[in-house]
């Protein structure tokens, strides 16, 4: 397969006027982190974006950082974290969990596929952080959309359509973030020993209450075996986290472990903290254990029922419940109507996350669309690329 | 500011068009007389008025997917309306087109504290939303000004903001699903209470897309537990400069308050002569700093936030001692449009954004335009997001005032989208700043916006003569220009 490298707008939309000409198609890639999510895609050609890469504008005092699109997540934390800030949406690092040589990804990886982790629903996913950008379009044209401010309302909001396209819309060249003061201070509190309907109870009644926790997941004792330490024993582990100024910490974390200190309620300090957050984001403890990995989105009331229909041998549930990761034993068919008919039960999202790359092709990898939504979708993928340029088949058939 | 001339064939079918709408559904759903007509004749936007062919009120969403695919076979125009609270004449009626009237669609369907959300039809108010679960202690996040009035149908057409948005988000972040009509009479729900979809963020894209996209006809909002602790700061500065350079330093703290207001010595006049809110008299800016949270968390940050305002230079600070006292800070602000409305006969509410630090710069050369003008301007700043509401003030009675006050007021947009803003931070392009759009886009950014419009709505009938200043035929946006056998750079290495 031949590759096209570009560095700029203009070369990435003749790569596409060139490849309009031919009536062939594109793989999109940055550093390749993710090239194991969504179905495989077959094209003549690949359009290396990771050239296209670097700081454009970072203004910290109005919290805004513009960069070129395949950035490395890895430089643009150490940007950041010069001015004590930080990407809301949490950006979790796969490489490992797929085992990809590169180990962190570029920005408009994680842009591209929506990829967000713990603090993802309380301080919003990829989509909310978006301002603007600009892109390279399926007719072989650069433009932007979006602007450089928080608020703004000028035009359609075309960065959300933008995250979660998986590059199926085009290239993203140059990105607006919204970035945030990173927390002066961390400290998560566990509890051992509960199950996961138990578990989750409790952090759904965190998350009613007005703590802000920014960390709510609980982990199985199939998959809590795996951390180092006290805290690795084959229990479950029920963990909140809260994180801002000093006082504010303070005082949450300490009206929550005297509730909880009867329970057994142990107060995990920053860097311990930092850590185990790391690893329930960047699927460290999954990736340990063989077998087919699903991610599924859902109202997180539902979560206990949905696994328990499901049946996996563990899991991991993040966002109070709203996030599952479930493993299962590896199968050609992926357990993929038993999961999917249980997601669309409860109005969630079952996305084939770890699976052979012919169980991922055979099978497909994301929520069927509602009819009338599938529709929809094929006018959205039509208005950007109607060539079928960018990354075919990556998320759908034909899309 | 113009809407589009009406199309004679349509206008020629009304008698038609209105018995068949008439006969589509319950009696008592259409209006058409030309008295009834007239109380419907503009939005919140009043300086263009102009009576709708009819007004339909809906009582749900098959009848509206009834109404639609009508409208699409009948070659009718539509122009969604909620509450009708648009400052940029989002829903300002068309005269060959029927006003779609979500009204009848006010059912609070569903609270479900399990998953903090709520699940509402269109025509319930902002406020509504708050109001049915705050005994159990949660709020619905966005707050526009006019939440006692808008709907929460028009808030997603609009993706509203508020004062809190730097904290808690505008309306597309706190959205987790929709039901939305297509112009083909389709019911189709995107996302729900878990928030995801899979697919396309199609909500985040019907957010704010002013009702050219579809009907919005349930809404599932986030709702979030209220804050323990909620005190304000009102601080008067010597200068904008000071005032600007204290918003500046608390972000760079690390300190991101619930929020942030700022106000010129005109609103502080004004809104001191209208309400008595106990502003400081001495300052040419006053600054409203709200810290929430945990009791101790907010004692601690406003002592911060006191040590920044001091040494940013500030000449008074008060802290809220009480809930009476807090609502007082705010009763200035709140009545900064009616106070300043008393000043002079009318009033143009901008809605810019800039990026914070340009506030002094922008406000200076707003002060020279007001002279230039020879029209007065009050300025109030959500300091926080950088969106800046100068209030145009003029007399429509006076020959030629509006239209300089509508030139003013393009004036400061455009110098807002020269500072690196926007031209509309929460109140959306509507009518009022459609033809400024080409000010921030070319047209390779207009077509692709046009073409995501096609995707929806490729027969346009949806809100026309709104928010693009030329829409141009579907065919021609989606038509792929393939230069046969020529590369367009040579140069460029290829494998």
């Amino acid at each position: 397969m031949s590759v096209v490298w570009v560095y700029n707008a203009q070369e990435a939309a003749s790569a596409v006027q060139d490849a309009l000409n031919e009536g062939s198609a594109f793989v999109l890639r940055g550093r390749g982190t993710k090239t194991p999510l969504g179905r495989p895609v077959t094209a003549a050609r690949t359009l290396d974006l990771s050239r296209i890469a670097g700081a454009i504008r970072y203004e910290p005092e109005e919290l805004i950082l513009t960069v070129k699109a395949g950035t490395p997540l890895t430089d643009i934390d150490l940007m950041l974290r010069e001015h004590r800030q930080m990407l809301p949406f949490e950006p979790p690092d796969w490489g490992h969990f797929f085992g990809a040589s590169e180990r962190r990804g570029t920005i408009g990886g994680a842009l591209g596929g929506d990829l967000c982790g713990p603090r993802a629903f309380k301080a919003g996913r990829p989509r909310d952080a978006l301002l603007g950008f600009t892109a390279v379009n399926g007719f072989g044209e650069a433009y932007k959309a979006g602007g450089r401010v928080v608020k703004n309302v000028t035009g359609y909001d075309l960065p959300k359509l933008m995250c979660g396209a998986f590059g199926t819309l085009g290239p993203l060249i140059d990105v607006t973030l919204k970035v945030l003061p990173a927390p002066e201070r961390e400290d998560t509190i566990v509890l051992r020993g509960m199950t996961a309907p138990e578990g989750l109870r409790l952090l759904r009644g965190v998350a009613g209450e007005p703590l802000e926790a920014t960390g709510l997941a609980h982990v199985s004792g199939e998959l809590a075996k795996h951390l180092e330490g006290v805290l690795g024993v084959a229990e479950g582990l029920t963990a909140i986290r809260f994180e801002g100024a000093r006082e504010a910490v303070e005082e949450r974390a300490h009206i929550l472990i005297e509730r909880l200190r009867r329970a057994g309620a142990r107060r995990l300090g920053g860097d311990v903290s930092h850590d185990l957050w790391k690893r329930i984001g960047n699927l460290d403890l999954l990736s340990r254990e063989p077998g087919t990995v699903w991610r599924i989105v859902a109202p997180p009331f539902a979560a206990p029922a949905i696994a328990s229909e499901i049946g996996p041998s563990a899991a991991q549930y993040d966002w109070a419940g709203g996030l599952l990761w479930l493993l299962l034993d590896d199968a050609p068919h992926a357990h993929a109507n038993l999961v999917r008919s249980v997601a669309a039960r409860h109005n969630a999202h079952a996305t084939l996350f770890r699976a052979a790359e012919a169980v991922r092709a055979a099978q497909g990898v994301f929520q069927p669309l509602e009819p009338g939504v599938e529709r929809l979708t094929r006018e959205v993928k039509a208005a950007f690329d109607p060539k079928a340029v960018f990354n075919p088949g990556r998320m759908y058939e034909g899309i | 500011m113009h809407l589009p001339q009406p199309d004679p064939t349509i206008l020629a079918r009304r008698a038609a068009i209105i018995s068949g709408l008439t006969a589509l559904l319950p009696p008592g759903s259409v209006i058409a007389d030309d008295d009834s007509l007239a109380v419907y004749d503009c939005d919140a936007l009043t300086a263009i008025r102009q009576k709708p062919m009819a007004v339909v009120l809906p009582a749900d969403a098959e009848e509206i997917a009834k109404v639609l695919r009508f409208c699409r076979d009948e070659r009718v125009n539509i122009v969604p309306r909620g509450a009708g609270t648009s400052l940029s004449g989002g829903s300002t009626p068309l005269g060959d087109g029927i006003l779609l009237v979500t009204a009848r669609l006010n059912r609070i369907l569903e609270v479900d504290y399990e998953n903090r959300c709520a699940v509402v039809q269109p025509g319930v108010t902002n406020l509504a939303i708050t109001r049915a679960v705050e005994e159990r202690g949660f709020y619905y996040a966005p707050d526009p000004s006019s939440q006692l009035a808008c709907s929460i149908g028009g808030n997603v057409a609009e993706n509203s903001g508020g004062i809190h948005c730097l904290k808690y988000g505008i309306t597309t972040n706190n959205l987790l699903g929709v039901e939305l009509v297509t112009i083909d009479g389709e019911i189709i729900r995107l996302g729900g209470k878990g928030g995801a979809m899979s697919g396309y963020d199609l909500i985040g894209i019907v957010t704010g897309s002013e009702g050219l996209l579809g009907m919005v006809t349930e809404v599932t909002v986030r709702i979030l537990p209220k804050p323990a602790a909620v005190r304000a700061l009102l601080i008067g500065f010597p200068s904008i400069e000071a005032a600007g350079a204290a918003v500046a330093e608390t972000i760079a703290q690390g300190i991101i308050p619930a929020a942030m207001e700022l106000m010129d010595r005109m609103t502080v006049e004004a809104v001191e002569a209208y309400c008595g809110a106990g502003y400081p008299q001495d300052a040419e800016a006053v600054l409203i700093a709200e810290l929430d949270g945990t009791a101790g968390e907010v004692d601690a940050l406003i002592l911060r936030l006191e040590d920044i305002a001091r040494a940013k230079g500030a000449t008074s600070c008060r802290v809220s001692a009480d809930e009476a006292e807090r609502l007082r800070f705010w009763s200035g602000r709140k009545a900064a449009f009616p106070a300043t409305g008393r000043i002079a006969p009318d009033m143009l509410c901008m809605d810019g954004t800039i990026p914070r630090r340009e506030l002094p710069a922008v406000l200076h050369r707003i002060r020279e335009l007001s002279a230039d003008y020879a029209l007065p301007v009050a300025n109030v700043f959500h300091a926080g997001d950088g969106n800046l509401h100068p209030l145009i003030l003029y007399d429509v009675m006076k020959p030629g005032d509006l239209e300089k006050a509508e030139a003013f007021g393009a004036d400061i947009l455009r110098l807002c989208v020269e500072v690196g803003g926007v031209l509309t931070g929460e109140h959306g392009v509507g009518v009022e700043k459609r033809d400024l759009m080409p000010a921030m886009f070319d047209e390779a950014d207009l077509a692709q916006q046009m073409r995501v419009k096609c995707a929806f709505d490729p027969s346009h009938r949806l809100n026309p003569g709104k928010v693009f200043p030329v829409l141009h035929a579907c065919a021609e946006l989606g038509a792929v220009h393939v230069h046969k056998g020529e590369f367009a750079h040579p140069e460029i290495p290829r494998l």
